[in-house]
């Protein structure tokens, strides 16, 4: 499926694609073929013309090493030069030091996501930043910083990239980060464990793309990996007004976001058929997106005076809830 | 001015001294045939202290040439809420501008003159500055404002978020402000609209800088204002203020359209684990369609249909009162157990907030380009 803001490719806009892939039970680190994974996934992604390929979380039977790690730059490395694309091979888990872990401790551990340039070299790295305490008692760490990178071609000059991963897709401050560093893109690796729920998906990438007005790509893992199954609809979406249906939605797994009229799509939602392997392809034009912005502006009407007074200190735990003051500002007593 | 305008703006300003003097407001409201609920008794709030029913309305816009019209439209959305049990009503953003036609003849300048709020057009280019003539209505809007709310939030025994009103305050800044009346007609607590539409900054008004929380028998409640809630630095702070339930006017002057629709309150409430309840403003808003739902909003999970809807009207443009009871217990124990908070990450926020912000300010000034064309990567 394809579709887009606008015409056809110019020096301002990029083709993506975002890949549905199912998790695989045998995918132990220290053994995958990396190539055989990713290159179906690219190979369509390429020849149906996109610049830019986003893959979703991997499963592994433990985090890689140090040499994992390189073998999966490498070979995506390779995929990426060999297609002239960009590449962002999902998030894979790896080991924060080399060794062992002390007696009864996790090892620590980062889940991270990369961007591939189309030369091979890595254009930048990022580690999912926020961390249930479910994934903090296996041994996740989450990453202290969040970066946008700046695209070579076939990226539109100027644009840069932001990367989510995992649980970073529901929380708002990740997005706002990333746009304020510059991205305008913002692409996703989630797992969603099944069933399929449309409305927790329309509460992580969709509305990111709303409150920021940036493009966004998610790129949802399906099937089961052992215990758990997982669903989801990779999709990739933008404000709602750099879309000609209005739904924010410029492509969507199993759904033929141009056909339907967007009240029975609404409707449709919660009805859609199950989670499938597949790409989604749309064109990013960034001319339409900035006429957005220059129309209606979310940054334009921000209020800096007041988040100066609420940040960072809103974060910080209380030890007694009904002891914090009841108010933020300037003339409040926080 | 010229010795005419100058007759005509004290002769206007008696009329309307004497158009909502206090007495006979006083005198209005007491003639109503106002039942008492039994919702916020003593008796009500220890049966249910867990729970809270809540009432979003639906309001059509209508410029009230009267107090009594106006007064007549609040007292019939609440007599319906007090029907169906509500402890607490909340009513639209702009609510107050309906006052603005008790100025002879100001219906065709304001239907024909305002520019598109979503537009971020100019202020008309003739006519009396818009917020001038807010300043000159402002004692004669307040009074009828304040004195309908206080009056029938105490007759009818709810506690009232009352919309919003464009008034000056103290410091003599025009602001989009909204209140809280308690279920005895006290003001409970006020809010400062912290987010601007462009068509306001240009009009003249003011933004706030200032969040609060206020108490009530049941929760703490915020009660920000349509734009606040595409901002989730809005919902985050009153989240972490301790706040429950948040209470959200709209005016959202647009036809209507399903996604755009759930931008704001929806994804507000599911990424910071509060209710939500939001009255909109619809019909015809001086001269622009105004549509939404009434609706009430809770984390996905804590919905019949996983939707993330306790509530909602069945359509878009006429008068609707939505009700339904919110349970605080389940709520205190999703956030316990699933709430946004098990995974903030102190580390990267006192890294990058406030500072992302200032960065920005300084790379982009007031307009955001998308594609940094000219610029060295970011860090």
């Amino acid at each position: 499926m394809t579709a887009g803001t606008g015409g056809c490719t110019t020096s301002r806009s990029l083709r993506v694609g975002a890949v549905q892939l199912p998790w695989q039970s045998d995918l132990e680190g220290r053994a995958v073929d990396w190539t055989r994974l990713f290159r179906p996934g690219v190979e369509r992604a390429a020849s149906a013309g996109c610049g830019l390929v986003a893959f979703p979380s991997l499963p592994l039977a433990t985090p890689l090493e140090a040499e994992g790690l390189e073998a999966l730059k490498a070979a995506t490395g390779v995929l990426a030069r060999e297609h002239g694309i960009i590449l962002v091979p999902g998030a894979v888990e790896g080991y924060a030091v080399p060794g062992q872990s002390g007696r009864g401790e996790p090892r620590p551990y980062f889940r991270q996501t990369m961007a591939i340039a189309p030369d091979g070299s890595i254009i930048g790295e990022q580690d999912q930043t926020h961390v249930s305490p479910e994934e903090s008692a296996r041994g996740q760490l989450a990453g202290r910083v969040a970066k946008a990178f700046a695209l070579p071609p076939p990226a539109p000059r100027g644009l840069r990239l932001g990367m989510l991963v995992g649980l970073d897709a529901w929380y708002p401050e990740v997005g706002r980060i990333l746009m304020l560093k510059g991205a305008s893109l913002l692409v996703a690796s989630v797992a969603m464990p099944a069933p399929y729920e449309p409305w927790r998906q329309v509460a992580a990438m969709w509305q990111q793309a709303q409150q920021n007005q940036v493009f966004a790509i998610e790129a949802c893992a399906v099937g089961r990996w052992g215990e758990a199954e997982f669903a989801g609809r990779s999709a990739i979406l933008g404000p709602c007004e750099a879309v000609a249906t209005g739904s924010g939605i410029l492509a969507q797994a199993g759904i033929d976001t141009a056909a339907l009229p967007v009240t029975e799509w609404a409707a449709g939602i919660g009805t859609a058929g199950s989670s499938e392997p597949g790409l989604v392809t749309a064109e990013l034009d960034f001319d339409v997106l900035q006429s957005v912005v220059d129309s209606y502006s979310i940054w334009e009407q921000q209020n800096p005076d007041f988040y100066r007074e609420i940040f960072p200190g809103l974060y910080e735990p209380e030890t007694d809830e009904s002891d914090r003051a009841a108010s933020f500002g300037e003339r409040g007593c926080a | 001015m010229s010795l005419i305008g100058r007759i005509q703006e004290k002769a206007l300003g008696a009329w309307l001294d004497f158009a909502t003097r206090q007495g006979a407001l006083e005198k209005l409201l007491a003639s109503l045939r106002t039942r008492r609920g039994e919702s916020c008794s003593p008796a009500a709030l220890a049966a249910s202290p867990q729970t809270v029913r809540v009432a979003a309305m639906q309001v059509e816009f209508e410029l009230t040439k009267t107090p009594r019209a106006f007064v007549a439209q609040v007292h019939r959305l609440l007599s319906r809420a007090v029907e169906q049990g509500a402890q607490v009503a909340v009513f639209p953003e702009e609510l107050g501008t309906e006052l603005l036609g008790l100025v002879p003849g100001i219906g065709r300048m304001l239907t024909g003159g305002l520019p598109d709020p979503g537009k971020g057009g100019e202020a008309p280019a003739s006519g009396p500055e818009p917020i001038a003539v807010l300043r000159f209505v402002a004692p004669a809007v307040r009074r009828v404002f304040e004195t309908t709310f206080s009056t029938l939030a105490r007759d009818f025994g709810i506690w009232v978020y009352t919309g919003s009103v464009n008034l000056p305050g103290p410091d003599g800044r025009v602001c989009n402000r909204s209140f809280l009346y308690d279920a005895e007609g006290r003001r409970a607590g006020s809010h400062e609209k912290l987010h601007l539409l462009p068509v306001e900054a240009n009009l003249g008004l003011s933004r706030g800088s200032r969040l609060e929380v206020f108490d009530t028998p049941w929760c703490r409640v915020a009660i920000p204002i349509c734009m606040d809630s595409t901002y989730f630095e809005t919902f985050r702070a009153a989240s972490s203020l301790g706040a429950e339930l948040v209470l959200l006017g709209v005016c959202d002057a647009q036809p209507y359209n399903f996604w755009k629709a759930h931008r704001g309150l929806w994804p507000r409430v599911q990424e910071s684990g509060v209710y939500g309840a939001m009255s909109p403003v619809v019909g015809r808003f001086l001269g622009l369609p105004a549509t939404q739902h009434a609706a009430i909003f809770a984390p996905l999970e804590l919905t019949e249909g996983r939707d993330g809807v306790v509530a909602l009207s069945p359509e878009v443009e006429r008068e609707q009162v939505v009700v339904a009871t919110l349970d605080l217990a389940r709520l205190r124990a999703w956030r316990g157990e699933r709430g946004p908070q098990r995974a903030y990450n102190l580390d990267l926020y006192r890294r990058e907030l406030p500072q992302v912000y200032a960065d920005a300010e300084r790379r982009w000034g007031k307009r955001r380009t998308v594609l940094q064309e000219d610029e060295p990567q970011v860090a």
